[in-house]
């Protein structure tokens, strides 16, 4: 979106911190533009339920942002198993399509994130997260 | 998704040189359209008018409307369109008076699983965005009660507009008819 004459994403990756996604908290527009950061799926899943990002496509990023985040999460864990890591990605892709039940695109970039990164498909989680900080880099809308 | 979907088309026709003017939706219960859509069309460049969510039809009377334009949350496999509570009178009466009713939607918001738009769930959200408003003043953001606190209130977020009702689907891939023939002949890879 135009802000000024400046062109602004709705939602991005914290330039120098991988765990931190930044986004337009939009119920503050046109008042105050503020900048929310986000580090955890259940926060992600807050979000978007309490409408701080709007519009079919941003609500599809954001939970894709969020499936993002709990990859890079679970990555964290030393010495996860990769049935574990499936276990946690799918916890938070339920958590996350639960928020706005209407929203398709929502789901529809959750489904994408989790065949991206190879959940419930034999893997090692190093890979799996390589794969998670390849997505979150390039943007997954 | 750096702009939303609906809004896509109007950008598009103001920035090759088309006088546009958008009359747009408070968007209650949230005000998005106020609070939003009108930010965003100000930041573009873009003549608006925020009107009351009733407004719609009476404009449309008065000749005010060429054309009504709306997003999508979930779209069907034949055409009909999940959106905003209140998007479905709008299209009734726009049928009423003539006026060409357009969905712009990116095509992830296509359900190909289902046909009728009766399957696609309703989110219900809580009775106090009803009940409650917010707004600013004085530097912060306040909340104010603008009901009765004993009065129950139903808060339906979404509504589904029937294909009949819709003259076409904007997508990324182009125009098409509100029908399954015409969206597979743009997305030939969901045919079967």
């Amino acid at each position: 979106m135009k802000v000024g004459e400046q062109h602004f994403r709705t939602i991005w990756l914290h330039p120098t911190n991988e765990r931190v996604v930044q986004l337009i908290d939009q119920r503050f527009l046109p008042h105050r533009f503020v900048v929310e950061e986000v580090s955890t799926v259940e926060q992600m899943a807050e979000t978007i339920r309490q409408m701080h990002v709007r519009g079919a496509g941003l609500i599809g990023a954001s939970a894709g942002y969020g499936m993002y985040l709990a990859a890079i999460e679970a990555g964290r864990t030393g010495s996860i198993s990769a049935k574990e890591f499936d276990a946690r990605l799918i916890g938070a892709a339920d958590r996350l399509k639960a928020t706005r039940p209407t929203a398709v695109n929502l789901a529809w970039a959750i489904e994408r994130v989790l065949a991206g990164l190879a959940v419930k498909q034999t893997l090692a989680v190093q890979e799996k997260v390589k794969r998670a900080r390849k997505m979150g880099s390039r943007s997954i809308s | 998704m750096d702009y939303g979907s609906a809004l896509a088309p109007v950008y598009a026709a103001h920035d090759r040189g088309l006088s546009v003017h958008v009359w747009v939706d408070e968007t209650r219960p949230r005000s998005q359209g106020s609070k939003l859509t009108a930010w965003e069309l100000g930041q573009h460049g873009v003549r608006h008018t925020i009107i009351a969510d009733g407004a719609g039809g009476h404009l449309m009377q008065q000749g005010a409307v060429d054309l009504v334009m709306v997003g999508s949350d979930r779209t069907t496999r034949a055409g009909d369109v999940a959106n905003k509570i209140g998007t479905y009178l709008k299209a009734l009466a726009a049928k009423d008076n003539n006026i060409p009713f357009y969905v712009a939607l990116p095509s992830s918001s296509f359900d190909w699983a289902i046909r009728d738009g009766s399957e696609i769930p309703i989110e219900e959200r809580g009775a106090e965005e009803l009940k409650r408003a917010e707004g600013w003043r004085n530097g912060r953001m306040w909340e104010v009660s603008v009901a009765p606190e004993s009065s129950p209130a139903a808060n339906y977020g979404f509504d589904v507009t029937p294909r009949r009702l819709v003259t076409g689907l904007i997508t990324e891939r182009g125009v098409c008819k509100a029908d399954e023939k015409s969206i597979l002949e743009l997305f030939p890879e969901r045919a079967s």
